[in-house]
């Protein structure tokens, strides 16, 4: 019994040590694509190129970067609220039997497929918000460059930001309530006991876990510059630096999916290309949160 | 003692599974290796022919391969929806007895397979058209001159009530929205259909490609919208009021979205229909030469050539089968009889598959003398 344990422990952690090893192989991947995309292209020109055009043989990546973090800002400026919201009334203030339901509930919307989330934007969201607040939006807030346009349609930056939320809140959401759940019950009750107003605990509570908040929310805006289906669905796929919510743009993931499956030679290597800045923005943005993280966690211990 | 009991389990479960799988591939290798010689009975027929190829072209292939199973029990035939760019990929490597695809071989390629097998046949296997839908309520008819078209294509009339489309639609005088174009998004032989026609009426000023070109101006680009597959194209002009966007009929008719009236070289204004297609493939076969099964087809555009006939719908193109002249014996049979009945009784069922349209005569003649080029080797 013992013996066949212990096989089983070496097994997985022979699977672990496989994970580890194969990660070389992955850069050399990585490597080897940018090594045939710095073959073609010179780095500088293909990040600040401003145009994207394939029949023109045009390769610039700006328009599509300017979309990705438009739309995963976007995304995360959404969530944000909804998503701390729903885990302080689930941690702190709902009956624990209707906190445990929604938690599953919610765990539900992060297992479906983001092409199904993609349809559900295109088919039924998209078009009533085009008839509804998009219209709305541009009949009163019009004034403002962000909600300008010259037609309503379902296919723009807002959708796209407004799906990406969607899909990223749960991730937040667990994140934040496991977070919550590890704030010592002496500190609450020790608020309490000095007379402290519930929402006063709350914000006290609150306080005690921001990094852990910073945490989840930066691993949801890695999702969000991340996915692709969906977003191709409903951002209108033009890519342009147009300022408008209401209009079209391109991410790096949705120009990547709508051509790489047929893509050979140069445009192949600049799809390559585009692959590699989003490689580093992912990058940067694990690195940005993981020094802030370290900073605002000192910051309590001292 | 028990480490060692352990690794030498680990050892053993190694070993084991690497006599295994050293077993398995050998047997997978040497299976297939020993042909049997089939000379004097009469014509065996391999188990499935293998296709693959359009997506366009993949309804149609899946009936056929389903009747023709039913009526003559000979053999299955196994058709791939990869695409065109993957089909001719296939055919290259030799993966696939047939491939088909939406545009002819490049010449590059068409050079490079020349001596390769005989050469590649290459003829239509049938014929697409795209049609410009359009929703824009209370308009039901459209009617396009063909500089219209590439007008709003390329973004320059940007208004539904402009003068230009007025003038032959005063139904659009109150319209004053702006136009949302809806192109393809992805890489695809409609955008390759389209992008053909708008070259040719633009002098050869907008480039005819997989991938669509959108305008240089920031303010007009913003008004397309790009979607994917035929099905994203009609969806999004379905939800999308006074939008405009380029599918294949078979996508319109489905759809039951109107699609206009495009003039043509004789000066009518002509909806795509199964006759009006017809009649364009069948006037162009009339009007011009074409090249053999065996020549570089690459610069055959049905588009260019301008379809005379007064009833002709402008914008139609041939898919095409493409296929070395040298099989193995089995596969050579296999190949003549499958696609004889294609151009035979298989033009029945054509029908049965809306928004397809059967070959014209002339066009089945072209077919059939690309068969008899199939040779066993």
């Amino acid at each position: 019994m013992a013996a066949m344990r212990k096989s089983i422990f070496i097994l997985l952690g022979g699977f672990a040590l496989f994970l580890v090893l194969i990660l070389p192989f992955y850069l050399f991947g990585e490597l080897y694509g940018a090594s045939e995309f710095l073959s073609k292209f010179s780095f500088l020109d293909f990040i600040l190129g401003r145009e994207w055009s394939l029949p023109e043989q045009r390769y610039g990546a700006l328009q599509a970067i300017y979309g990705t973090l438009i739309t995963a800002g976007l995304a995360l400026l959404i969530a944000a609220p909804i998503s701390i919201a729903s885990a302080v009334a689930m941690s702190e203030l709902l009956p624990e039997r209707v906190s445990d339901r929604l938690g599953v509930l919610i765990d539900t919307i992060a297992a479906i497929p983001s092409v199904v989330v993609g349809l559900w934007g295109v088919l039924s969201l998209g078009p009533f918000l085009s008839n509804t607040l998009y219209r709305f939006l541009v009949e009163n807030l019009g004034f403002l460059p962000i909600f300008q346009a010259t037609m309503l349609t379902a296919y723009n930056k807002l959708t796209a930001a407004l799906v990406l939320g969607y899909m990223i809140m749960p991730f937040a959401v667990s994140v934040i309530k496991e977070n919550l759940r590890l704030v010592p019950m002496e500190i609450k009750e020790a608020a309490y006991a000095l007379g402290f107003t519930r929402w006063e605990v709350v914000r006290i509570t609150l306080s005690y876990v921001k990094p852990g908040i910073f945490a989840a929310l930066m691993l949801a805006l890695g999702r969000a510059v991340a996915e692709a289906v969906a977003v191709s669905m409903v951002i209108g796929n033009t890519c342009s630096f147009s300022v408008s919510l209401l209009e079209p743009a391109c991410t790096l993931t949705t120009l990547i999916i709508n051509n790489f499956a047929e893509a050979t030679g140069t445009e192949a290597a600049a799809l390559i290309g585009l692959g590699l800045v989003l490689f580093a923005i992912s990058t940067s943005i694990v690195l940005v949160s993981r020094l802030v993280y370290s900073k605002l966690l000192g910051g309590y211990m001292r | 003692m028990r480490k060692r009991g352990i690794s030498k389990t680990v050892a053993l479960f190694s070993a084991v599974a690497a006599v295994a799988l050293i077993a398995a591939v050998a047997a997978l290798i040497m299976s297939p290796s020993a042909p049997t010689p089939t000379p004097t009975e009469a014509v065996r027929w391999p188990e499935k022919l293998l296709g693959g190829g359009a997506t366009f072209v993949n309804p149609l292939m899946q009936k056929w391969a389903y009747e023709f199973k039913q009526e003559r029990g000979l053999f299955g035939v196994d058709y791939q929806s990869i695409g065109s760019g993957q089909g001719i990929a296939k055919l290259k490597e030799q993966a696939v007895d047939f491939a088909t695809s939406d545009s002819p071989l490049k010449r590059s390629d068409w050079e490079g397979l020349r001596n390769i097998r005989g050469g590649v046949i290459q003829i239509p296997i049938t014929v697409g058209s795209v049609v410009a839908v359009f929703n824009v309520p209370g308009v039901e008819e459209l009617r396009l001159p063909q500089e219209a078209v590439l007008k709003i294509f390329d973004g320059s009339i940007k208004k539904w009530n402009d003068p230009r489309l007025v003038e032959l639609n005063p139904q659009l005088r109150s319209v004053d929205m702006n136009i949302i174009v809806v192109y393809r998004a992805d890489r695809s032989g409609t955008t390759s259909i389209w992008t053909d026609f708008l070259e040719k009426v633009s002098g050869g000023k907008f480039p005819r490609d997989f991938s669509f070109k959108l305008p240089e101006e920031e303010s007009d680009r913003v008004r397309f919208i790009g979607a994917k597959g035929n099905e994203g194209v009609t969806e999004a002009v379905r939800k999308t009021q006074y939008s405009i966007g380029y599918v294949e009929l078979s996508y319109a008719v489905l759809s039951g979205l109107s699609h206009a009236a495009i003039q043509n070289k004789a000066g009518n204004f002509v909806k795509a229909s199964a006759e009006s297609v017809a009649d364009a493939v069948k006037s162009v076969i009339e009007h011009a030469k074409l090249p053999g099964p065996l020549d570089d087809w690459s610069e055959v555009s049905l588009i260019k050539l301008e379809p005379p006939d007064p009833n002709a719908y402008p914008v139609v193109s041939f898919s095409y089968v493409l296929l070395y002249v040298e099989n193995p014996p089995e596969r050579a049979a296999a190949l003549r009889e499958f696609l004889t009945w294609i151009y035979q009784e298989g033009q029945k069922q054509v029908a049965d598959v809306p928004g397809y349209v059967p070959l014209p005569e002339n066009a089945l003649q072209i077919g059939l003398m690309g068969v008899s080029y199939i040779k066993a080797a």
